[in-house]
């Protein structure tokens, strides 16, 4: 192109034009490839698995978008090197998981898309659906939420409300919470669920997902606000460790995403795009979601000034986790740990929403003396990290639960 | 004058599903040759099928959003300044997760 001549000359070989500025550098399309290639496999190369006998087996998890769309590219690439390549496999085998979110966004398309992407590569794919943590064969029982005057509590459902399908629990489920940030919410929840549920049932010791540097800082922000500072490490760290058996690497997450679309458009990698809680919200009102909301700030703030989403970064990585948060019990729904200090620190702090249900509750006496009189009520309120209380406190009383969830 | 206008990473949906499109467009906007930032409000105006917001933030581009002149950061060029030649190939890459 005639305009090249014109452009800064690429920081690496020092002789192309630049084609494309990462943070304060300027890189030719080759440059480029290296230096992402190189980040991407010094990062999985250096990511710690559980300790086994043999080679640990990786799961890679592939949604389709934009950032597990090059980490599959980069993955199959790690796992298979090109012939004259020196073969040093990390890994004993390569599966990928797709989730199936059809149940929800009913995107036939994006998922005929996204199996005909993963038909492309050699590895054998797994597919669960969300509504699988509904499954009756793998649950025998299932739990509600109700909210009264004392307090937040789980029960047993009864068992003609357990006679719906799984899908339409899953669509329930959904429908019962008021915010896209909490239904958003659960829905993370389901998906790590289900994560490690398929790394256990196929022996897969690693899970490799798509974070990038920009999502991470994200995520960052975006729980703090939630309030589940306490497990940031677990969630957003290098490699998350909060499970003995099956560790989360994120090998992309010293990327910015504007990379990885790069990448994916010097490859000529296609992405399928599916619907979220908030492009759906989006498409129809003025409400955003806090998720939303977070991103804008944050990809508005790293475009003028750069060190942004690294400084987010790796303030994040340098985040220990909390000697009483490995010792201490889980949260009954997002499995993070619940500090010693959560149910005292959540008494001193107001909780606008659930507050307000309580007193809506305790002024309508006549309904609680019949629920008390339930002996199935268990009190969640010490069982859940703060997040989940404040996801439950914006359920409908007697949605019923996934699966994983039990008392 | 005609451009190749190409969308991607999720951009396409905020444009009816529209993966690639010629488009003609005027060489001068009021008495100036045509510059990008006279493109986005063009592709506004005619093409966006979805909320505003999601495409246009205060008088410019979301962040988030990518832009190749062909195939190169608009960031390396004279970004919304850019002035359009006929042919050229503008690229929008959504960098957003949307969630
Ligand atoms: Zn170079
Ligand atoms: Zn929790």
């Amino acid at each position: 192109m005639e305009s090249g001549n014109q452009r800064v000359t690429c920081i690496k070989c020092k002789v192309l034009p630049s084609d494309i500025k990462i943070r304060q550098a300027n890189f030719c399309k080759s440059c480029f490839q290296l230096n992402f290639i190189t980040k991407f496999k010094s990062n999985l190369a250096r990511s710690a698995a559980p300790q086994t006998e043999k080679r640990p087996n990786l799961l890679v998890a592939f949604s389709g978008g934009n950032s597990s769309r090059a980490l599959l590219q980069l993955c199959s690439d790690f796992q298979t090197p090109g012939s004259g390549t020196k073969l040093q496999q990390k890994y004993n085998e390569m599966l990928i998981l797709h989730l199936d979110e059809s149940a929800i966004f009913e995107d036939q398309d994006a998922e005929k898309s996204i199996m005909e992407i993963i038909e492309k590569y050699p590895f054998k794919c797994i597919t669960k659906k969300l509504e699988d943590v509904f499954s009756s064969s793998r649950y025998s029982k299932f739990v509600s939420k109700t909210t009264n005057s004392k307090g937040l509590f789980f029960s047993h459902s009864l068992e003609k409300e357990t006679n719906e399908s799984p899908k339409d629990l899953l669509v329930k489920l959904f429908e019962g919470i008021k915010s896209t940030t909490s239904k958003e919410y659960m829905l993370e929840c389901i998906k790590h669920h289900l994560l490690l549920e398929a790394a256990r049932e196929n022996g897969c010791e690693v899970i490799a997902v798509g974070n990038s540097a920009t999502r991470i800082a994200v995520k960052s922000i975006l729980m703090t606000s939630e309030g589940r500072g306490f497990s940031l490490p677990f969630d957003v760290g290098a490699e998350s460790t909060l499970e003995e058996d099956v560790y989360i690497v994120r090998p992309l997450r010293s990327s910015l995403s504007k990379e990885i679309v790069y990448y994916n458009n010097l490859l000529g990698l296609e992405s399928v795009t599916i619907p979220t809680f908030s492009t759906k919200a989006n498409a129809n009102s003025k409400i955003m979601s806090l998720g939303y909301l977070t991103e804008n700030f944050i990809s508005g703030l790293d475009l003028e000034y750069s060190a942004t989403v690294p400084t987010v970064t790796s303030t994040v990585g340098k985040l220990k986790v909390n000697a009483n948060a490995t010792t201490n019990k889980k949260c009954l729904i997002c499995l993070a740990p619940i500090g010693d200090n959560a149910s005292t620190w959540r008494k001193n702090v107001t909780i606008d929403s659930l507050d307000n249900t309580l007193k809506e509750l305790k002024d309508d006496s006549s309904k609680i003396d019949e629920n008390i009189k339930d002996e199935n009520l268990v009190n969640v309120e010490n069982s859940l990290c703060y997040s989940c209380l404040s996801l439950a406190s914006d359920t409908e009383n007697d949605t019923i639960l996934p699966g994983f969830v039990q008392i | 004058m005609n451009i190749n206008v190409e969308f991607s990473g999720g951009m396409e949906l905020l444009f009816g599903g529209v993966a690639k499109k010629t488009i003609q467009i005027s060489p001068t906007f009021g008495g100036n040759p045509a510059k990008i930032s006279d493109m986005i409000i063009w592709l506004k105006d005619n093409l966006l099928t979805e909320n505003v917001d999601l495409f246009i933030q205060g008088d410019s581009i979301r962040p988030g959003i990518l832009v190749l002149i062909n195939e190169v950061d608009w960031e390396l060029e004279d970004g919304p300044e850019y002035e359009l030649s006929n042919n050229d190939t503008i690229t929008f890459i959504s960098t957003l997760h949307g969630g």
